[in-house]
Order: C-alpha cells, then sequence, then structure tokens
C-alpha cells in the first residue's frame, strides 16, 4: 500500500464526483422546489445512460457529447412525469408521493429492461481509455472530462438560478412556495420546469458516467441510494451541499475500495451517512429547519 | 362613483366547513378601507378569495367591472390587485433587493422606477437592500412585504395584519406609511385586528363577524359605533 496509491484513489474518486454531484444537485432541485422525493432518480439516470449507449451505437456519438441530447430527453421525461402525476399529489401527505414515486421507478426501470433487456452495457467513448501520466499518479481523460463537464453544468445551473428570472422564481418558490402564489408566480409552471431540470441533471449524469461504469436497468435504484445519501449529507435542499457532498461521498468510496475492499466501497458512503445523522443530522450545508 | 372592487354575497368553505357566508363590500378608487374583526371572523380568507388564492362557492367578485373570481392568483396580480399577505411571506434566504423585484411580476417595464418609489417610500431598505430577508427585523420585513406587493403596481393593495407582532412605534410608522401610499392615489383595502388604529386611518369599514359582514360605514360613525366600542375598543 503505497501513498500513490491513496492518492491515484482519492483523485479517481474526486473526478467520477462529478456525477455524483450533478446527479444530487438535481435531486435536491426537486426536493428543495416540491418537497417530493423523486425515487425514480436514479431509475431517470439509467435511461440516460442507455440513451447515451444508443446514439453511441447507432450515430457514433461520443457520450461527452451526446449527454446534451440525453438531458434533453430526460428533461422531457421529468416534465411528463411532473404535469401528469406529480403534480396531482403535490398536497397529499408524503407516504402518498413516495408510492407514486416507486410506481414511476418501477416502471422506468421495467421498461428499460423490455427495451433494452437485462444484459450489462457500457458506452464506448474515444477517450474511454486514454490517461495522461502526472508523476507517480495518473489522471483518467475520460474522468477528467466527466468532472469538467459536470462542474460546467453545476455552475450553468447556478448562474440560471441565481441570474435569471425564471431562476429566481424556482429559488423564490423553494423559498416559500405560499409567498410565489400570493406575488402572482406561475407557480405549476416553475414547478414544472424545477422537475425538468432535476431530471435533466440525473439524465446528463446517466449519459456522462455510462462512460466510466457499466449500467443495467437494475443500477437505477442503486443510484437512487446514492443520490438519496448524498443530498443527506451534503443537506437537504442545499445544491452547494449536494454538489460538495457528491465529491466526498465518491472520494470516500474510492478510498474505501483501496483501504478495505472493493466490494464494500459503498459501505463507505453509509457510514459517512451514520455519521452525520448522528453528529450533523441537518447535513454538512443545510441550516435552513424546514 | 364606480367601486374599484366589489365583492357580493360571497361564500367560502374550507372543505365543508363554512369561513366567509355572504359576505359583500366594495372599495372605490383611492379610498382606504379597513375591514376588522377578531380571530376566525373570515378576515383573511375573504382576502385569499379575493386573490384566487381560494374558490368562492357563491356570489362574485368584480374588479373595474370584469369577473374576478375564477381567476388564478397570477392573473388577479396581472389585473392590478396585490396582496400582502399574514405573516408577510417573503423569500427568507433571498435578499430584499431580489424580493422586491420578484414583485414586479408583470410590470417588469417599470421595476427600476417602482424600486426608487419603494426606496423612496422605506429608505431603510435601501441600506438593508443586498440583505438576506430573512435577517431583517419584524418592521423591516413588513416593509419589504409592502414594498414587493407595490412593485407590481396595483391599483388596490390588500394587506393582512400588517401590524402583527410589531411595536407600536413601528406600528405606527407602516400606518404613515400607508397614507403616504394612498395619497399617491392607490386604494388600500386593510385587514387589521388593531381596531382603533386602522379605523382612523381609513376612510370607511367593515366589520366582519362569524364570515357576514354585521356593520358597515364611514371612519366617524364605526368609531362612534356602540358595538364596535364595546366589542373591539374596549371602552
Amino acid at each position: 500500500m503505497t501513498l500513490a496509491l491513496i492518492g491515484q484513489a482519492a483523485l479517481n474518486g474526486f473526478l467520477f464526483g462529478g456525477v455524483y454531484s450533478l446527479m444530487a444537485v438535481g435531486l435536491s432541485l426537486i426536493f428543495g422546489v416540491m418537497r417530493v422525493i423523486n425515487i425514480a432518480h436514479g431509475d431517470m439516470m439509467v435511461w440516460g445512460s442507455y440513451l447515451a449507449f444508443v446514439l453511441a451505437l447507432r450515430l457514433g456519438l461520443d457520450p461527452f457529447v451526446s449527454f446534451v441530447l440525453c438531458a434533453a430527453a430526460i428533461f422531457c421525461m421529468g416534465v411528463v412525469v411532473q404535469r401528469a402525476l406529480v403534480n396531482r399529489v403535490l398536497n397529499a401527505p408524503h407516504e402518498m408521493q413516495i408510492l407514486l414515486m416507486l410506481g414511476v421507478a418501477l416502471v422506468l426501470e421495467n421498461l428499460a429492461l423490455v427495451v433494452f433487456g437485462p444484459d450489462t452495457r457500457r458506452t464506448e467513448s474515444a477517450y474511454g481509455l486514454a490517461t495522461v501520466w502526472l508523476g507517480p499518479i495518473f489522471v483518467d481523460v475520460a474522468r477528467l472530462i466527466t468532472f469538467g463537464l459536470a462542474l460546467a453544468l453545476s455552475c450553468a445551473l447556478y448562474l440560471f438560478l441565481f441570474r435569471s428570472d425564471l431562476g429566481k422564481l424556482i429559488r423564490a418558490a423553494a423559498d416559500n412556495g405560499y409567498g410565489a402564489l400570493v406575488i402572482g408566480a406561475d407557480v405549476e409552471r416553475i414547478y414544472m420546469v424545477a422537475f425538468g431540470i432535476g431530471a435533466a441533471c440525473v439524465g446528463a449524469a446517466g449519459a456522462l458516467m455510462s462512460a466510466l461504469l457499466p449500467f443495467s436497468p437494475a443500477t437505477g435504484f442503486a443510484q437512487t441510494v446514492t443520490s438519496f445519501n448524498i443530498v443527506i449529507i451534503g443537506g437537504m435542499g442545499s445544491l452547494l451541499g449536494a454538489f460538495l457532498g457528491g465529491l466526498l461521498v465518491a472520494v470516500a468510496e474510492s478510498l474505501g475500495a483501496v483501504l478495505l475492499v472493493p466490494s464494500l466501497k459503498e459501505l463507505v458512503g453509509f457510514v459517512l451517512l451514520v455519521l452525520i445523522l448522528l453528529f450533523r443530522p441537518q447535513g454538512l450545508f443545510g441550516g435552513k429547519t424546514t | 362613483m364606480p367601486a374599484l372592487l366589489r365583492v357580493d354575497g360571497i361564500e367560502v368553505a374550507y372543505g365543508q366547513v363554512p369561513a366567509v357566508r355572504g359576505a359583500s363590500l366594495e372599495v372605490r378608487p383611492g379610498e382606504i378601507v379597513a375591514l376588522i374583526g377578531s380571530n376566525g371572523a373570515g378576515k383573511t380568507t375573504t382576502l385569499r378569495a379575493i386573490s384566487g388564492l381560494l374558490p368562492i362557492r357563491r356570489g362574485l367578485i368584480e374588479f373595474e367591472g370584469d369577473r374576478l373570481d375564477g381567476l388564478s392568483s397570477s392573473k388577479v396580480v396581472g389585473r392590478g390587485i396585490a396582496h400582502v399577505p399574514e405573516g408577510r411571506q417573503l423569500f427568507p434566504t433571498m435578499t430584499v433587493l431580489e424580493n422586491l423585484e420578484l414583485g414586479a411580476g408583470a410590470a417588469k417595464a417599470l421595476k427600476a422606477e417602482s424600486l426608487e418609489w419603494v426606496f423612496e417610500l422605506f429608505p431603510r431598505l435601501r441600506e438593508r437592500r443586498r440583505q438576506l430577508a430573512g435577517t431583517l427585523s419584524g418592521g423591516e420585513q413588513q416593509m419589504v412585504a409592502i414594498g414587493r406587493g407595490l412593485m407590481a403596481r396595483p391599483k388596490l393593495l390588500m394587506l393582512d395584519e400588517p401590524s402583527l407582532g410589531l411595536a407600536p412605534v413601528v406600528v405606527r410608522a407602516i400606518f404613515d406609511n400607508l397614507v403616504e401610499i394612498n395619497r399617491r392615489g392607490m386604494a388600500i383595502l386593510l385587514v387589521e385586528q388593531n381596531v382603533l388604529r386602522a379605523l382612523q386611518l381609513s376612510h370607511r369599514g367593515y366589520v366582519l363577524e362569524n364570515g357576514q359582514i354585521v356593520l358597515d360605514g364611514p371612519r366617524d360613525t364605526l368609531l362612534a359605533d356602540g358595538h364596535i366600542k364595546q366589542a373591539y375598543l374596549g371602552r
């Protein structure tokens, strides 16, 4: 066990963390605005992955290009799910919302099974095997690009939320939904767009991740759980918390795989979760009580 | 003079429980009208119905001669009615400036001008414009709530208990601001439990009890009324 190996694991985890951040930011946005837990989050991600896979197979598009299309497609999926289903249970008790979203998750997962089959896939990228050596450790180019894109998308989302009129309305609705209604904001449209953007984040994350890790329809649920884990660690409703939490969990998992046993890497993330719940239940960046 | 706002025999219920039972009232252009009554009399419900936040079961609401009931809250704001709700309902993690600007809604073209007016009215808000709304004092938050309503450039400003939880000196300042706003020609519908103060600055008033208007008239008539003296002014 050398220092270089640990450094390598930390770097790999950090660069991979970009996609974790992106999917957690999407979940956090949806929860922050609508107080609805998107249990279908990971399954939307898998659909993003499959779209990237199909676009690479049929049109030869690199996932580092096609993620834009995947994000757009999953945005539409999110809008449809919000309009047709989530909108009806916004004021319903949480258990009803959870049942509904669990249903959506099951439908999306099994639809993926029917359409794409149960086999594990991985999207081919031109950069899949490229590496750059930095002294004793190497940088996986695919991870580096993924990280850069995830960071750029997160920054774009930040600018949208803090600079644009619609973005400010989304923040306002997250802050105080009744207040947004009172000032005459079109809250239904705000919810639709917010859900779409949250879905687009995880769709893009799915496309990017499909070049790094193998996936199958069954991966969705695991990704949903990981997203929850990150959002709780970062602090519910905090986008910055979700972003940094994603990096933290990815680094922790990567180090856990090297220092413990590779199959125990998820354990490290959950230990982190338990520690957070014990010592800082509002999460690292969640100051606001709801 | 034709009424700006006309509420005629509205009935509003939460589920099966009626909260307003056939209330009627009018606000004419340039007037300050007080809607007073005790807790649970249906004052807030009436305002929420006018704003399109609650559906009415019976009756009608007209604004400038057009039907208002059945419209969404965003349409009602667009017609020219701003609602400053009970509890202020600000966006606490956003800045004062952002809170105000969000109020502009359909009146975006006039945003800069409206903002200047609000800052003129509440100089304190200009100083604090970069501060998060949640960190302000109660009085300052109420100023933001009123300012946010004004940003929509309404013809009618409806306020729900603006004095709630504020120190008497702050209440006086806020009420002075309302008179100043009214002097600019804006009609005001003021819901208050602070009955004496509210009546003193109003032109007319309505008394709501158990979801029905039991008394209405010009300020001086109401201030001299025996029932009001006994039930609300404690004399």
